[in-house]
């Protein structure tokens, strides 16, 4: 190690004790929750965004069921179709 | 007493007081980074008050999955924060404030004000990833691995910007001998 590298480690280990103790302002964190505060979603928008997180989900399982439910339901009125059409041409 | 990945739950489900307690138990050593890395404690506080309001809307939003613990993940916030203030001071080529100029409600002595103030004169002239790297080695005693994760880069690279850090460093001191 050279007298040059020797020096730069010595002032950074200076510079690291010296800076030690750097604390923030005494009024950092109410600084930061008023800026948060300025920035935060409407509370109503958040409510809305939270709730369609879960109902998202819930949504598509019911379209789900509905789809399939309309799917059998359509089955069996053609079948119904059919029969009536069929007793229909019997009686005429 | 709660722990901080307690009050990440609880931020989630919209307790703002959560986040208080997390400012209060996090900056004190987010403030110290950010004003060995900007070079300034009222610049570095800046930074870490924008951090915050990443890591909020972040969270808020359910973009921290936790993988990382919340202090890595936080020094990753300020550093990229800080990282993207250097860029941007050196284009507006800002000079860092007047360290003899006290600021109201900062409780720091004006000794680790020019302390601050040196470290911004002597790294000044490191690109900004350099500096970062040199700042969480060796006066915040990061681990090469540490600060991969924090910089979200291989150890091999810290490594070498390390080298080129250092380099630099020499070259100053050569010229100013």
């Amino acid at each position: 190690m050279t007298d040059r590298d020797q020096d730069i480690e010595a002032r950074l280990t200076r510079l690291a004790r010296s800076t030690e103790a750097v604390v923030p302002s005494e009024w950092f964190t109410d600084r930061v929750m008023v800026a948060i505060d300025s920035k935060r979603e409407p509370e109503w928008n958040s409510t809305i965004v939270r709730m369609s997180r879960v109902a998202l989900p819930v949504a598509a399982l019911a379209a789900s069921i509905a789809l399939m439910w309309a799917v059998a339901s359509e089955h069996t009125w053609e079948e119904a179709l059919a029969v009536s059409s069929g007793q229909t041409e019997l009686e005429w | 007493m709660p722990t901080l990945e307690q009050a990440v739950a609880r931020i989630r489900n919209g307790d703002i007081g959560a986040f208080r307690e997390l400012v209060d138990e996090t900056s004190p050593r987010l403030c110290r980074l950010a004003a060995r890395i900007m070079g300034s404690v009222a610049d570095g506080e800046d930074v870490v008050q924008d951090a915050y309001i990443k890591a909020y809307g972040a969270l808020m939003q359910g973009r921290f999955d936790g993988r990382s613990h919340i202090h890595t993940w936080l020094y990753r916030i300020v550093t990229n924060t800080a990282i993207t203030a250097l860029r941007s001071r050196a284009r507006q080529r800002r000079v860092t404030d007047d360290p003899a100029t006290p600021v109201p409600g900062n409780p720091n002595s004006p000794e680790t004000h020019l302390a601050v103030s040196e470290i911004a004169e002597w790294m000044g002239a490191l690109p900004p990833e350099q500096r970062v790297t040199l700042v969480l080695k060796t006066l915040e005693g990061l681990t090469s691995g540490e600060i991969a994760a924090i910089m979200d880069c291989s150890e091999g690279a810290v490594e070498q910007r390390l080298v080129r850090a250092r380099a630099k460093l020499r070259e100053r001191q050569r010229y100013h001998d």
